[in-house]
């Protein structure tokens, strides 16, 4: 290998060595997924509320433990309701107790849900005593 | 006075990386939640790899973004070649800065430039700034296999899996590339 060949091998290797100096996400990205995820939950049309305690364990890289009232970690929780179905929960920014937000699924029910702690795999109770709501029809 | 219901919180499946991958795209074309997953755990490898190939951060993420965004309107095309989804991902990638490239040439647009890291003393600014406006005299396909290959640390193989060519037109692109640099660097006077 010539001193030139040298040369840009070393030029090369430089840039090999250029480490992605930015965020780990893209807010474009982020905010059309979230829009998205809007826009579908939308299309569903509420005919019925139920107020439901969440109880977020920690599932932090996947590992499944006892953790303290205050250590909520998980990005996502699956919910088993009153009916036996069973929902997946996406926190895109974590979640935590006190977080509260609403759901609607395929069937047109609209849950509300407050984060109140507890841990992974822990069976909890939920209070189901809002007023039936009728479709607008 | 309230109904009290039995609810359990059971832990989550898991993501792409370890799991049944196929799976996950199938998921990912119907679910944007799912999709979120794929990206976010891709976002950074094509991010380094786009920072490399245009040399400046904002032009890099922009790129990224437009990738994921274009993944996510054709994943539900998506079709298995055995490859990564990671390989897909880098194709898109490879497309959006050719296509970016080809547009400055076309407008006579400057380019944008070189980032530098905090460390960076004034000769390696240098030699990397000297790199760039080497490369950039090179045509879009010259610069995609020299930044696969050099600056991925890709085999010859998996470049021609990224760019969906074969490999004995990785191999020729790749020889041509590199005498052009190598001219190129000699002319602007990049030193060893």
């Amino acid at each position: 290998m010539n001193r030139s060949e040298k040369n840009l091998e070393s030029l090369l290797g430089g840039v090999r060595e250029r480490a992605w100096p930015g965020p780990d996400r893209c807010e474009r990205v982020e905010t059309a997924l979230k829009e998205s995820i809007m826009s579908a939950n939308r299309s569903f049309v509420p005919t019925r509320s139920a107020v439901i305690l969440v109880v977020a364990g920690a599932l932090a890289g996947g590992a499944v433990a006892s953790v303290a009232t205050h250590q909520v970690m998980s990005k996502r929780v699956l919910v088993k309701t009153h009916t036996g179905e069973m929902f997946e929960l996406e926190f895109p920014e974590g979640v935590d107790v006190g977080n509260a937000g609403e759901f609607v699924t395929q069937d047109g029910n609209s849950y509300k849900f407050d984060v109140v702690g507890g841990a992974a795999n822990e069976p909890v109770t939920s209070e189901d005593d809002s007023p039936e709501q009728t479709p607008e029809d | 006075m309230g109904v009290t219901h039995a609810m359990t919180i059971i832990r989550c499946p898991g993501t792409a990386s370890g799991g049944d991958e196929l799976e996950a795209i199938a998921l990912a074309a119907r679910d944007p939640a799912a999709f979120g997953r794929l990206y976010r755990e891709h976002y950074p490898r094509v991010a380094g790899y786009l920072y490399r190939r245009v040399g400046n951060q904002d032009v890099a993420e922009d790129l990224a973004g437009e990738t994921f965004l274009a993944a996510r309107k054709a994943i539900g095309r998506y079709r298995p070649t055995g490859a990564p989804i990671g390989a897909w991902f880098l194709r898109i990638a490879t497309n959006k800065a050719n296509e970016r490239d080809r547009r400055s040439r076309r407008r006579g647009v400057a380019t944008a430039r070189v980032t530098h890291g905090p460390g960076d003393n004034a000769e390696a600014r240098e030699r990397v700034e000297t790199l760039y406006r080497a490369l950039r005299t090179l045509n879009a396909d010259q610069q995609s296999v020299l930044a696969l290959v050099y600056f991925e640390s890709m085999s010859v193989a998996r470049a021609a899996t990224v760019l969906g060519v074969r490999e004995g037109t990785v191999k020729s692109r790749l020889a041509r590339a590199r005498d052009a640099l190598r001219v190129e660097v000699e002319r602007l006077g990049g030193k060893p």
